[in-house]
């Protein structure tokens, strides 16, 4: 029996959660933004579970759900509701989550990733609920206990799931990049991984036939993200062909040891109990509610980038850090358009902003364009040419960027050497190792 | 009918975090099948009330929201009013990596 297992394809589902910036929490008027606060000063008696408290849904939570929904070309469901989902954890006060099962906002979209956006990956479903407690754990009078702030129960919540049409880590982290620069550019979320406000879980497999799926957790960065996955690929892959069938379990991502590792007992569907929640009247949306929403769609970054390309003839690895948030973007473009009588190329001028060679943070961009002009009458132009010699000597020096990313610090000059090399000796050196620094952060 | 064994009553205990003994464990398999035996009658009702459509809320209400605003929250010793346990401003639980 044991070596009848057979390995298809990796297989990869991604569930996606998104903290999103309002300004009270999803049904009661608690301010959502919780960082940094001191521990349950933002809690009422709707977020801390009270009896005898009722939840009111947040107006503008619905509708960036559907604008969400409407960025992902889902169709937006004309009923909703919310349900509750049962499990019992100290960061619930309720024992149920606030959440939507059977009627999500949206349903069936897709987003495209890949070179010349040649792969689809489908959106399963798009749907709000509410945020958990904040859990510490900690040794007090030499007992282990868990510590609990309610601060964050209660914030609005967007879950985005895809189909498992992920293949890769590498294709998973663009997909995740893409996500967040779309929820970015609409504005409804900071999309911080680090600080939590988005949150990827991964459900991977060595194809569907098998039977079993792993749930990774914590997968807090974007490096993590590519890193947790293809280890598990290669960790299931090894028990297959031993003949195993992986566990079905979660597992969580330990930076420290480099590995994935077991974490904890989950309920199946039928455990959460799902059922309607009592307290919540259902939604309905009209044609016209949604098409004035759609109507509230900024440029999305994939248009971004093609009208950065096309029409101001930027180059793609530009193209792609400028179109990566709305605030960005929108400055290139008052760039670009304002740059009608200089003899620079917008091309030159997105290079000086992506390359960090002269700091737009605290310019408009008229004083940009001057500040620009000023740069090349100095023969700073020249920066912009180190910053291409930078790109092409990372290309052509594999080894050393491999090595210099193990922590072998010295790899650098190599690829600074080559720098130097490409420039005939003109390059600045130290500018030339920013530069490099910067690029392989 | 579904009949419970020894692995349905542990994950049930497990998913509602109520440890059980092995007395209990014997107890609950027979309670859990005999409730079950029981729901299974309601099905001769199910029959006789299929052609009633499902009722989503009591309520003719539709979309009732509300606008994103700030509202005062609870003052923190209100917050702990209920509380036993306390530790500086935070509730206190056994430690949740204690479960087995």
């Amino acid at each position: 029996m044991k070596n009848k297992l057979h390995i298809d394809k990796p297989t990869i589902g991604l569930e996606i959660h998104v903290e999103l910036k309002t300004l009270s929490k999803m049904f009661c008027g608690c301010p959502s933004d919780h960082f940094g606060k001191p521990p349950n000063t933002q809690t009422c008696p709707t977020c801390l579970g009270l009896p005898g408290a009722l939840p009111v849904p947040n107006k503008k939570a619905v509708d960036w759900t559907i604008l969400i929904g409407l960025s992902l070309n889902c169709n937006i469901n004309k009923d909703s509701k919310f349900d509750r989902k049962h499990y019992f954890y100290p960061d619930l006060p309720k024992g149920y989550q606030i959440s939507q099962y059977d009627e999500p906002i949206a349903t069936s979209g897709w987003l495209v990733i890949g070179e010349n956006n040649s792969k689809k990956i489908r959106i399963r479903r798009v749907h709000i609920e509410e945020d958990t407690g904040k859990l510490q754990h900690k040794k007090i009078d030499g007992k282990n206990v868990t510590l609990i702030d309610f601060n964050r129960s209660g914030v609005p919540l967007v879950e985005i799931v895809t189909e498992p049409d992920l293949s890769s880590g590498a294709e998973t982290k663009e997909f995740a990049q893409k996500l967040q620069n779309i929820l970015r550019t609409l504005g409804v979320s900071d999309c911080d991984m680090e600080k939590g406000t988005m949150r990827l879980e991964a459900n991977i497999s060595w194809g569907l036939k098998l039977g079993y799926k792993v749930e990774i957790k914590n997968l807090n960065s974007f490096k993590f993200v590519e890193k947790a996955i293809n280890y598990e690929l290669d960790r299931q892959r090894e028990l297959i062909e031993k003949g195993e069938l992986p566990r079905q379990e979660t597992r969580g991502w330990s930076e420290k040891e480099a590995k994935t590792v077991t974490q904890r007992f989950k309920e199946s569907e039928a455990d959460y109990r799902y059922f309607p929640e009592p307290d919540i009247p259902p939604m309905e949306f009209t044609s016209e509610y949604i098409e004035e929403i759609k109507k509230t769609l900024p440029i999305l970054p994939e248009e971004l980038k093609k009208r950065f390309s096309e029409e101001f003839g930027v180059r793609a690895a530009y193209t792609t850090i400028l179109s990566a948030t709305g605030k960005l973007a929108n400055y290139s473009l008052e760039v670009f358009n304002a740059n009608r009588k200089t003899d620079l190329t917008n091309d030159q001028l997105a290079g000086l902003i992506v390359n960090k060679i002269i700091d737009h943070k605290s310019l408009t961009p008229g004083e940009f364009l001057k500040a620009a002009l000023i740069q090349k009458s100095k023969g700073g132009s020249n920066d912009t040419e180190i910053a291409e010699f930078v790109e092409k000597a990372i290309a052509s020096n594999q080894k050393a960027v491999q090595d210099f990313k193990k922590g072998k610090t010295n790899a650098i000059f190599a690829i600074v050497g080559a720098v130097m090399a490409l420039s005939k000796g003109k390059a600045n050196p130290q500018t030339a190792r920013k530069l490099i620094e910067e690029k392989l952060e | 009918m579904k009949k419970f064994n020894t692995k349905d009553v542990i994950h049930i205990s497990e998913v509602y975090k109520i440890p059980i003994d092995k007395q209990e464990l014997r107890l609950f398999k027979r309670k859990l099948t005999a409730t079950v035996k029981h729901l299974e009658s309601f099905r001769e009702m199910e029959k006789r009330i299929s052609m009633i459509e499902p009722l989503q809320h009591p309520s003719n209400l539709k979309n009732a929201l509300r606008e994103d605003r700030i509202e005062k929250s609870l003052k923190i010793e209100d917050v702990f009013s209920n509380t036993l346990k306390r530790y500086k401003n935070y509730f206190v639980c056994p430690g949740v990596f204690n479960e087995k």
